[in-house]
């Protein structure tokens, strides 16, 4: 049954599995000891180096920016060595490398003496080998360079040719930013800046050896232009924020190969506007407009979802929340009542409250629901079940035989029984075909897999044959469709999710803004329950179709929601109102009472 | 027979008449060319419109809205733009680079919506919070390589003519590095200037009023009521005399909070800009013949409206569940959509998603409609 989603699988992984990066960019703590906790918090925060300012006087190594500003407690050991025999005594350094870049203020062969002096006293340090010491600052030249033992290792500054045993004396290359550019980290670099910046970057790299500019601009904008430009390490006064942002940037940049095919609309109904007979409700969960932006830009800066006209904006706020869940979303969908977070089907005060595929049902309607999330579902069981809460599941698959579906396309087999009266299909094509009365495809046992795990186009052609299964009835009919994922994108702050979804839930668009121009008296609507993960879009390219999107949450937020129509009635879907007003409108639309 | 045959042709007479009718009202008023208002919420995305959803203390006049319309920003150098790019987009009808005033992506100048209905014989008008000579409005009479060159912006000004000024920016036209103070040339070409206070235009003369060095103060600051108070002394004083106008208004500071990461500034500012929007609103009402567009260049610092959390007296966190805060992800521009909200004549054209400078080509077709032909 699922054979040809396995067969899909295998190339489709292939395809996406593509770094598109290449290795991560680490993270500099430059001037860490000015730090509050210094050495720990850079540690802690997963910074693979650490800059360290060191003066040699009386003997001692001291830690400070200026001379003026050494005090006896701060010492090399105490700061630094100490820590460090701490932590890897107490086994603590999961990082796979780390540097303690020295920088050496005073002379540079009696200074560099101490330190080897000073390592030295602490075998378990000399006796591993994560933890490398890097020479920066004053150091003595190339030629001496195998003078000293083997953790000591050095911070070239300069782009002169080095012999090959004097380059294996080299942990780092480093070079000024500010010699090149005086970008303030702002927008992009200027015009003139950038082939300059890119070019010693690349000169750089030739070497062979891990790159840094010092006295880079220090946020965001830098870090992504720095990581994404080959720079090895990223030079910053804030290693936690640096390190979170530079570590899940790979997770969160997405270089998009799959495309819905734009439909261009034919927009007869304006011309001829028929009663509407037929509805389509297309509900992406957590397709919020920064998502619809995001696959706008990856798609090539069009979707069928933009060819339309009539845009609304909803205000998705729960009865008892400012920021809804998919169960009071959907329910406000359904019944046109705003309800509580977790309650399907109920007002907010638990009373069964009658949904669309009910109302319309009895007016003649034939109804069905597709969706890539288990028919248990939130969204989906809005449309079917009347329960207090969106975990009830064994109750919402006792009211699944109740219902008055004709037909439904879903994951999540095993949680169902009892249905008699629904024939099985297949496959969409069996959906197409079917004669039967009340009609079930499962897409899945349980949860239905993810576009990027090898769903394929499966939403887009059960979306296609359910509509012709309803059509075959020769009665008008309600489907809701739900595009499930991209809310997944958004909890698990995956781009590529969002991204893969939100384009294949276009696609799924297509099929129903196609239907509509084959079939006048169709009306077509799309929105979305609520926005998931905060999602903004920083970066792209959209010559390669790459974007970076970045979260404030793995949770829903409060952002209104756009509302797009087509077809008969669909004028009444634009301007600005409330969620559960979709409901009120589509019966208006089909002048129901 | 007989009977119905005349009843037809009763009807088909009664039918050519009402056609006739309705041919030569929708000329006279295709005659009569329509008054444009144009606000930019810069930095305002759909986040920033929703905060004034929840933090306001009445409904926001964004509901009225019948019309909206999502807006791609990008501009011809990056993907993100910037309000230089943006507003030249939105002033002239062509994508750009950053930084550009008025200019096209080859630095050549292009001829500003402003510019071109001053031809056709309207009144003008530029309110902003920022200097007059900022991006926004500058690129709507300037035409500079960038942004940065506010005395060559200001220079650029001076010979523009434009009816009514008001916003900051003092200090580029009288604390100038040549010299000069350009506030004498503005008098010499018939300008009411005052640098202290909103007070009563005179109706006979430009007038500009420079209220600040820079910019004006924001919101939390204590603004108060300039920005809807200068649109409503603008809109006095356009409407009197009986010419057509193009009135310019940017709530500045939206994008400022966005830079700021300060959500208290951020949500203020769009609870000012909302107000605004409303005083245009009631103005429509009464002046049906006018068309009012809202919208941005850019969304900025990825804002979007969280979970209200708290933590209570053990530490840990915990969901307020009436209330909501906003959330950046930097204090940068972000590529979003941004929404159009547009009212009253020909609103209807601004349905839809499209690139931020078919909203230039769609304001032309509106004039056109309203019998003003412009490129």
């Amino acid at each position: 049954m699922f054979l040809h989603l396995k067969k899909i699988t295998g190339f489709i992984a292939l395809l996406y599995v593509v770094t598109v990066f290449g290795q991560t960019a680490r993270v500099h703590s430059h001037n860490d000891y000015e730090q509050k906790v210094p050495f720990w918090y850079a540690l802690g925060s997963g910074a693979n180096s650490i800059e360290v300012d060191v003066f040699l006087e009386n003997n001692e190594l001291f830690v400070a920016h200026d001379k003026k500003d050494i005090t006896k407690e701060r010492t090399f050991e105490s700061l630094y060595l100490n820590p460090i025999d701490k932590a890897l005594e107490m086994n603590m350094i999961k990082q796979e490398s780390l540097q303690i870049l020295i920088d050496i203020k005073t002379d540079a062969k009696t200074t560099l003496n101490q330190i080897v002096k000073s390592i030295q006293k602490y075998p378990k340090v000399t006796a591993q080998k994560k933890i490398s010491f890097v020479i920066s600052g004053n150091q003595p030249k190339p030629e001496e360079y195998n003078y000293y033992p083997e953790f000591i290792l050095f911070d070239y500054q300069k782009l002169d040719d080095l012999t090959a045993d004097q380059l294996k004396k080299v942990a780092l290359l480093s070079l000024s930013f500010p010699q090149y550019s005086k970008w303030n980290g702002k927008g992009g670099l200027t015009e003139e800046d950038l082939p300059k910046v890119t070019e010693m970057i690349k000169k750089a790299k030739s070497f062979g050896k891990p790159f840094r500019f010092w006295a880079i601009p220090d946020g965001k904008t830098s870090w992504e232009f720095f990581a994404h430009h080959g720079v090895d390490f990223i030079n910053t006064d804030h290693p936690k924020e640096c390190a979170e942002y530079v570590n899940t940037l790979e997770k969160r940049t997405f270089k998009n190969n799959m495309f819905s095919e734009v439909y261009q609309p034919k927009f007869s109904y304006l011309k001829k506007n028929r009663p509407v007979k037929n509805v389509i409700l297309l509900i992406g969960d957590g397709n919020g407009l920064s998502q619809i932006s995001s696959s706008v830009l990856a798609n090539k800066g069009q979707l069928t979802l933009t060819q339309l006209k009539n845009i609304g904006l909803i205000k998705t706020t729960a009865a008892d929340n400012s920021t809804t869940d998919s169960a009071a979303g959907a329910t406000a969908f359904a019944t046109g009542k705003k309800t509580k977070n977790r309650f399907i089907g109920v007002d907010s005060e638990g009373r069964k409250t009658a949904n669309l595929t009910e109302i319309l049902s009895e007016k003649g309607f034939s109804t069905g629901i597709i969706t890539t999330d288990e028919i248990l579902g939130a969204t989906p069981s809005a449309f079917f079940a009347h329960q207090k809460d969106r975990g009830m599941e064994k109750e919402i698959a006792q009211d699944l035989p109740k219902s008055k579906l004709n037909f439904f396309a879903a994951g999540g087999r095993s949680k169902v029984s009892g249905l008699h009266d629904f024939k099985l299909a297949e496959s969409p094509k069996e959906v197409a075909e079917s004669k039967a009365d009340r009609l079930a495809y499962y897409l899945s046992d349980n949860g239905v897999p993810q576009v990027l795990k090898g769903r394929g186009n499966l939403l887009a052609e059960t979306v296609e044959s359910g509509l012709q299964f309803l059509k075959s009835k020769k009665k008008p009919f309600f489907m809701m469709i739900e595009g499930a994922q991209i809310d997944s994108g958004g909890h698990s702050n995956n781009v590529g999710t969002i991204l893969t979804e939100g384009i294949d839930f276009d696609r799924a668009i297509t099929k129903a803004v196609q239907f509509a121009d084959q079939n006048p008296g169709t009306l077509v609507i799309i929105t979305a329950d609520h926005e998931t993960g905060g999602f903004s879009i920083p970066h792209g390219d959209m010559k390669t179709s790459t974007i970076e999107g970045d979260f404030t949450t793995d949770d829903h937020s409060a952002t209104l929601i756009p509302v797009f129509s087509y077809g008969s009635g669909s004028e009444i879907f634009t301007g600005v109102y409330e969620n559960n007003e979709i409901f009120h409108k589509i019966l208006k639309a089909l002048k129901v009472n | 027979m007989n009977y119905s045959y005349k009843n037809v042709n009763f009807r088909s007479i009664a039918a050519f008449s009402l056609i006739l009718f309705t041919a030569l009202l929708s000329a006279q008023k295709k005659q009569k060319p329509l008054n444009i208002i144009f606000m930019i919420g810069d930095g305002m995305g759909v986040s920033q419109v929703t905060s004034a959803f929840y933090f306001g203390n009445s409904e926001p006049n964004f509901t009225q809205f019948k019309i909206v319309g999502l807006s791609e920003t990008s501009s011809t150098s990056d993907w993100v733009t910037d309000s230089a790019a943006g507003a030249t987009a939105l002033s002239t009808g062509e994508k750009t680079y950053k930084r550009a005033i008025g200019v096209s992506k080859d630095s050549i100048a292009l001829p500003t919506i402003l510019e071109q209905l001053q031809k056709k014989n309207y009144q003008t008008g530029l309110v902003s919070l920022t200097s007059i000579t900022h991006a926004t409005p500058a690129s709507y009479y300037a035409h500079v390589k960038d942004r940065d060159l506010h005395e060559d912006i200001a220079l650029d000004l001076v010979k523009a003519n434009v009816n009514f000024l008001a916003g900051g920016g003092l200090k580029f036209f009288n604390k100038r590095k040549d010299g000069k103070n350009l506030l004498n040339e503005f008098k010499k070409l018939n300008y009411n200037i005052d640098t202290v206070k909103l007070s009563k235009p005179i109706q006979n003369k430009n007038n500009f009023y420079l209220l600040a060095q820079d910019e004006l103060p924001n919101k939390v600051q204590g603004r108060g009521d300039f920005l809807p108070d200068a649109t409503q002394t603008a809109l006095d004083y356009l409407s009197k005399n009986k010419k057509p106008f193009f009135l310019m208004v940017e709530g500045s500071f939206i994008d400022w909070g966005g830079h700021a990461k300060d959500g208290e500034m951020m949500v203020k500012e769009v609870l000012d800009f909302d107000k605004t929007i409303g005083v245009v609103m009631k103005f429509i009402k009464k002046n049906p013949n006018t068309l009012l567009v809202v919208t941005a260049d850019h969304e900025t610092g990825g804002a979007s409206i969280g979970k209200f959390m708290e933590k209570d007296s053990t530490g840990k966190e915990k969901n307020i569940k009436d209330k909501v805060q906003v959330n950046f992800i930097d204090n940068q521009h972000t590529a979003a959509l941004v929404p159009v909200f547009a009212m009253g004549k020909s609103q209807e054209l601004f349905s839809g998603v499209y690139p931020n400078n078919t909203i230039y080509h769609k304001l032309v077709e509106a004039l056109k409609k309203s019998g003003i032909t412009i490129k």
